[in-house]
């Protein structure tokens, strides 16, 4: 009866396709979106200049409150505003150029009809010194979004403890 | 002439069934079964590790590779010196760090020596040890004390402590 197994699954693969690509996301995935985004921002290449990236530290304002909280561990003094943060940021990224960052393990708490959400990821940092040194760091966030105008802000962010001392 | 064709012949159908078994519908099949089962094998059992960071050296350096057995703590609990994944929100990156303290026991390190329950724990995997001091540490009923095997660094550039239960997803 079936001709031709493989076009008939090829056509449904197709129309699967089609439809993930037409349905509309939920806050979910656009929360997902967003996180990767801001570690593309981030993100800079040793090559990059500094007016270039200049321009990328000045993207990250897209991505914050103008109240950002940012509590990354304890000996960083907590950034209680958005110029504050963009201006670490400057430095940290002026002093190191290779840094990439990467945001796994996403975990989204978001309920339908309010404007406000709960991640909890891992963030991973690497900077590459030269070709044969590099260096990772990982840090378990809990991260607290807003969507004031229609786009999701980062209103807060914390360090989980993973391992603790008295 | 005809023998030299033959062997050609027979050469191509070799490397072809070689390439693709007798039937490519079989192989096909035989091949996804084999994909599926090694993808949850390394996803829900045995999950593929690369080590990044000098923390346990030199058990395990930047670069090893490894495999993480998750249901190695199913049926039993994390013993002293196991070599165990610690996790952070999720499988995807994870602490490797050994076990030295149980629940209920208390920790204490005293000039680089690790005591439990005010006894010195011998520790027979340790090259070298820094002068590290930390006081008492007590350990809830679901806490476990995890450390890395490289002491020489100074304590506070070194991540430890006391750790939940719920956190060690596998064993080295």
């Amino acid at each position: 009866m079936v001709k031709n197994p493989v076009a008939i699954a090829a056509v449904v693969l197709g129309i699967l396709v089609v439809i993930w690509l037409v349905y509309p996301k939920n806050e979910e995935y656009r929360i997902r979106q967003r996180l990767h985004e801001l570690a593309d921002v981030v993100s800079s290449t040793q090559q990059q200049r500094d007016a270039a990236r200049l321009i990328h530290i000045a993207g990250l304002k897209q991505f914050f409150t103008k109240d950002v909280t940012v509590q990354l561990n304890g000996n960083i003094p907590r950034v209680k505003d958005r110029n504050t943060l963009l201006q670490i940021a400057h430095v940290a990224l002026q002093q190191e150029p290779g840094l990439t960052v990467a945001f796994t393990d996403i975990a989204v708490t978001h309920d339908d009809g309010t404007q406000q959400a709960r991640v909890n990821t891992t963030v991973v940092v690497t900077g590459v010194h030269s070709p044969k040194a590099k260096s990772i760091d990982a840090q378990e966030l809990e991260i607290a979004l807003v969507k004031p105008d229609g786009e999701w802000l980062i209103k807060a962010v914390r360090p989980v403890e993973v391992m603790k001392l008295d | 002439m005809k023998r030299s064709d033959d062997v050609i012949r027979n050469l191509g159908s070799m490397v072809r069934k070689l390439c693709v078994g007798s039937s490519w519908r079989h192989t096909l099949v035989r091949t996804t079964v084999l994909g599926v089962l090694v993808y949850g094998i390394c996803t829900t059992v045995f999950l593929p590790i690369k080590v990044q960071g000098d923390s346990m050296l030199p058990v395990y350096k930047t670069g090893d590779y490894g495999f993480m057995n998750t249901l190695a703590y199913r049926w039993s609990n994390p013993e002293r010196f196991d070599v165990v994944g610690i996790r952070m929100a999720g499988k995807s990156v994870m602490y490797l760090k050994r076990i030295i303290g149980l629940p209920g026991e208390t920790v204490q390190i005293h000039d680089g020596i690790v005591h439990v329950n005010g006894q010195v724990l011998s520790e027979p995997h340790l090259q070298r040890r820094g002068h590290w001091d930390l006081e008492e540490q007590s350990l809830s009923k679901d806490e476990y004390f995890v450390v890395g095997d490289n002491r020489v660094v100074p304590m506070h550039l070194h991540t430890f402590g006391k750790v939940k239960r719920y956190r060690i997803i596998g064993r080295m």
